[in-house]
């Protein structure tokens, strides 16, 4: 599978796509940190309030990173190649929660670093520590779910409408009165509520959560993609 | 001695209620070229790509180098080479690089594997030119480099010659002769263009509507391709009656436009003008012929496609 | 206090760093070494792959690989060059044969009655030599095919008391020409042996050649069958002392007495040898009792199946 990971990471790295996200991503966040600073506490909790929002980005990288490949039927190279389909599919989901990761991450860091320092403000990493697992993991949770309906929905057009719905029904739920519940349940809704400061039970409460969203995606996701009959 | 390289048995593929194979059954032998020849939708690709795991048979057996079962299968896949239409490249890339993504999910060591590969097929000179940018030629050409990069003991290619120049096409067309000599290298080829593949495939399979029809050697191919009586009367019909009665025969074809094929009485065509005057039926043309490899193959098929 | 933590860090971090590093190298080493067991073994002509750990170990099996594609072009070229001397002695044998037969034809078509004696013995021996020229055509032909692994076989169940029949049938006027007799021993019973008839054709016949070629008296021919083997035996009386070695009759161009060796190539014996190897059985030559024994014996397990 680190065959395939190398192989991922390159393509990643010399695709134009990539590095335009991330910049996409931390103009998007710096403008909504505007809005979310004075609705919380600290710096930290500001860069995480809008991050669920952010999860549009993630659609789209979705879509260029699995439905191209299977549009431009690249993918198939590795099946046809003789690697093992499990091993494809899990070279391309740690790969795209990686650099999921990467993506929704890379600006928190960056604000609070450049920010800290314009607004003359540090964070004691005290706070963040205990969170940081939270945070890893919830967003490790919904990249697999993007992974997953990947899967299911292969095609470009179909991957947009599946993604957009998804989206758009979280933030709906993250909004709507249940949000309170909503927001332990879903594992993108775990940034918020670190945010809002509404964490009451342990770390491992919310980080068991997204395991088992991780682990069903997962499931599902393998099932979809082994038995598949690929065009 | 001839070591099998691709066993398949009752081979059985539908896809929503068209059956694509019918229990195709064949036997790939080490060191030969095929041609695989049917028109378009006989189920070649379909087949390619059973071979090479993108699809799963509903029924039948498929076995690589001897070895069956899907986790078998696909680590035997290993040592195939294959383009399945058209060439699968990532456009924003170079050739280089696009073969380089190819090398390390296939663990090629050495680099330079890559250059040589290139200059293979004629495109060691792209530079850095996205692969968008190329023509159907040099991508065709790119997509065969991709399965020839760790040269690998079967190749597979679906129609490879398409949207090739005619230069191109001998360059392939010589390429693969190569491949075979040097290395042995087993190689079937599809194609519903026949005259290409005459001249380069040692045996010929031919398919239709998902099922084998015949397998010949290129030499039997010639046997069959060269002698008939060709006979073009104006009433087909009561020519037929002659020949079964008069002449004993059954063994000829009737082609789309009416034109007679007879396999028999290859030195005696004087009794087969007789048997027709005789019966009066009018006799327009009447010889002795070879057929070419469409012929052939519309003969057989009926209805073929070109071009 | 600090710092030492942090050095610990530091050290602890690299320690499991090499050992991993380690760890891997000896798992690829592994893997490579297992790959080239394969080559090695015949059992594949796949290249070497490797996960990237180390350049070393890239730039090893970057080797390997170069050094394989050199070996498979080697065996691609010896493939090659074994096809076309078969073709090459085909063709030759062909070329051969042609005009041997038009000479035969015309030969027996020639009325010797019509020409004095002296020119219709001259006759008789360009006759016999040019007999002599095609068998040794056709056992020169036979047996390069042996040596080009090309030639395959195929199994089929034979009753081989009926190919017994057969051959001492068809060997009749033959051993009539020179007054001999076979003496037929044959079990009542049918009895089967999966193999290639071809080949067991070949050397029944080949035997049954030699024995009346040499035979003093009656040629005795036997099959017998014990336990799962079966045992063709073909002898014919010799003079006393007129063979010392028998298993050099074997060998290829060996015609033991050489003033009696009138028509014969000295490779139908080889021939036999090869043949029943190749199909997976044994054969003997003895001398008892004044008599050639020549045994073929196949066991049923050891017969080589396709």
């Amino acid at each position: 599978m680190s065959k395939l990971l190398k192989a991922e990471i390159y393509k990643l790295l010399h695709s134009r796509y990539f590095p335009a996200l991330c910049l996409a991503q931390l103009l998007f966040s710096t403008m909504m940190l505007r809005d979310s600073l004075p609705k919380t506490s600290n710096l930290f909790y500001a860069t995480l309030w809008y991050l669920p929002f952010s999860y549009l980005i993630v659609v789209v990288f979705m879509v260029l990173y699995f439905a191209n490949d299977y549009e431009e039927r690249t993918l198939f190279l590795y099946i046809t190649a003789g690697n093992k389909r499990s091993s494809v599919l899990a070279a391309k989901a740690v790969c795209f929660v990686l650099a999921d990761l990467v993506i929704m991450l890379f600006p928190v860091v960056v604000q609070l670093t450049i920010g800290g320092w314009i607004l003359k403000e540090t964070v004691d990493p005290a706070v963040i520590r205990p969170y940081m697992g939270i945070l890893l993991m919830g967003q490790a949770a919904t990249g697999m779910m993007g992974v997953c309906l990947a899967q299911l929905y292969k095609k470009v057009g179909n991957l947009i409408t599946a993604g957009m719905i998804t989206f758009i029904a979280m933030v709906i739920a993250l909004n709507s009165k249940a949000a309170s519940v909503l927001s332990a349940v879903i594992p993108a809704g775990h940034a918020y509520r670190i945010a809002a400061e509404q964490i009451t039970e342990t770390p491992g409460y919310y980080m068991g959560i997204s395991a088992g969203w991780i682990v069903v995606m997962g499931i599902i996701a393998l099932i979809a993609f082994c038995r598949a009959d690929l065009k | 001695m001839n070591s099998i390289v691709l066993e398949a048995q009752g081979i059985t593929k539908k896809y929503r209620e068209t059956l694509a194979l019918d229990h195709v059954d064949l036997k790939l032998e080490k060191g030969k070229i095929y041609g695989f020849i049917g028109k378009n939708g006989a189920g070649k690709t379909t087949f390619l790509r059973l071979i090479t795991g993108l699809a799963f048979p509903m029924e039948g057996r498929l076995s690589l180098f001897g070895k069956s079962g899907e986790k078998s299968l696909q680590e035997q896949r290993k040592r195939i080479g294959s383009l399945i239409e058209t060439p699968a490249l990532y456009p924003y890339m170079t050739a280089w690089q696009n073969m380089e993504v190819q090398r390390l999910q296939r663990g090629i060591p050495d680099k330079s594997v890559i250059d040589k590969t290139l200059k293979m097929v004629g495109l060691d000179n792209t530079g850095k030119k996205k692969v968008r940018n190329f023509s159907l030629g040099m991508r065709q050409r790119l997509g065969i480099a991709m399965a020839l990069l760790n040269t690998p003991e079967f190749l597979v290619l679906d129609e490879p010659i398409n949207g090739l120049d005619p230069a191109g096409m001998v360059e392939i067309r010589n390429l693969i002769k190569e491949l075979n000599r040097e290395y042995g290298m087993t190689i079937l080829i599809s194609s519903h263009l026949l005259e290409e593949l005459h001249n380069t495939a040692t045996d010929f399979i031919f398919i239709d509507g998902g099922r084998i029809l015949e397998e010949l050697t290129y030499e039997e191919l010639n046997e069959k391709c060269k002698q008939h009586i060709e006979i073009k009367v104006k009433d087909t019909e009561k020519a037929v009656l002659v020949m079964e009665e008069k002449l004993h025969t059954d063994n000829f074809k009737m082609l789309p436009d009416g034109t007679i094929q007879l396999y028999d009485y290859l030195d005696d065509i004087e009794s087969v003008a007789v048997a027709f005057s005789e019966a009066q039926v009018l006799v327009v043309g009447l010889a002795v012929t070879g057929d070419t490899l469409e012929e052939y193959f519309i003969s057989k098929v009926g209805g073929g496609s070109h071009e | 206090m600090d710092d030492i933590r942090i050095l610990c860090i530091i050290l602890a971090i690299i320690t499991i760093y090499l050992l991993l590093r380690y760890r891997n190298l000896r798992r690829e080493l592994t893997s490579v070494s297992k790959q080239l067991e394969a080559l090695v073994s015949d059992e594949t002509e796949k290249m070497i792959d490797i996960v990237f750990v180390d350049k070393e170990l890239e730039r090893l099996a970057g080797l390997l690989n170069e050094y394989n594609e050199k070996q498979r072009m080697v065996v691609a070229g010896a493939m090659r060059n074994e096809e076309y001397l078969k073709d090459s002695v085909a063709n030759i044998s062909h070329d051969l044969r042609t005009p041997l037969t038009v000479i035969l034809g015309h030969l027996q078509l020639l009325d010797t009655q019509a020409l004095p004696p002296e020119q219709a013995e001259r006759i008789a021996i360009v006759r016999n030599k040019a007999e002599r020229m095609k068998e040794l055509v056709e056992t020169f032909y036979e047996y390069s095919l042996l040596h080009t692994s090309g030639k395959e076989l195929k199994t089929e169940r034979i009753n081989v008391t009926n190919l017994m029949i057969n051959l001492i049938t068809e060997n009749a006027p033959a051993m009539e020409e020179k007054n001999l007799e076979p003496e037929v021993s044959l079990p009542e019973h049918s009895v089967y042996l999966e193999t290639d008839r071809e080949a067991l054709e070949r050397i029944l016949q080949n035997l049954m050649t030699n024995a009346i070629r040499y035979s003093a008296g009656n040629i005795g021919v036997r099959l017998t069958e014990e336990n799962n083997t079966v045992c063709f035996t073909v002898s014919n009386p010799v003079p006393q002392g007129s063979i010392v070695e028998p298993e050099r009759l074997f060998e290829r161009f060996y015609t033991g007495d050489r003033s009696r060796h009138d028509g014969s190539t000295g490779l139908g014996l080889a021939v036999v040898k090869e043949l029943t190897e190749k199909i997976g059985g044994e054969v003997k030559a003895e001398c008892r009792d004044d008599r050639l024994w020549m045994t073929v014996k196949i066991e049923r397990s050891k017969a080589i199946k396709i």
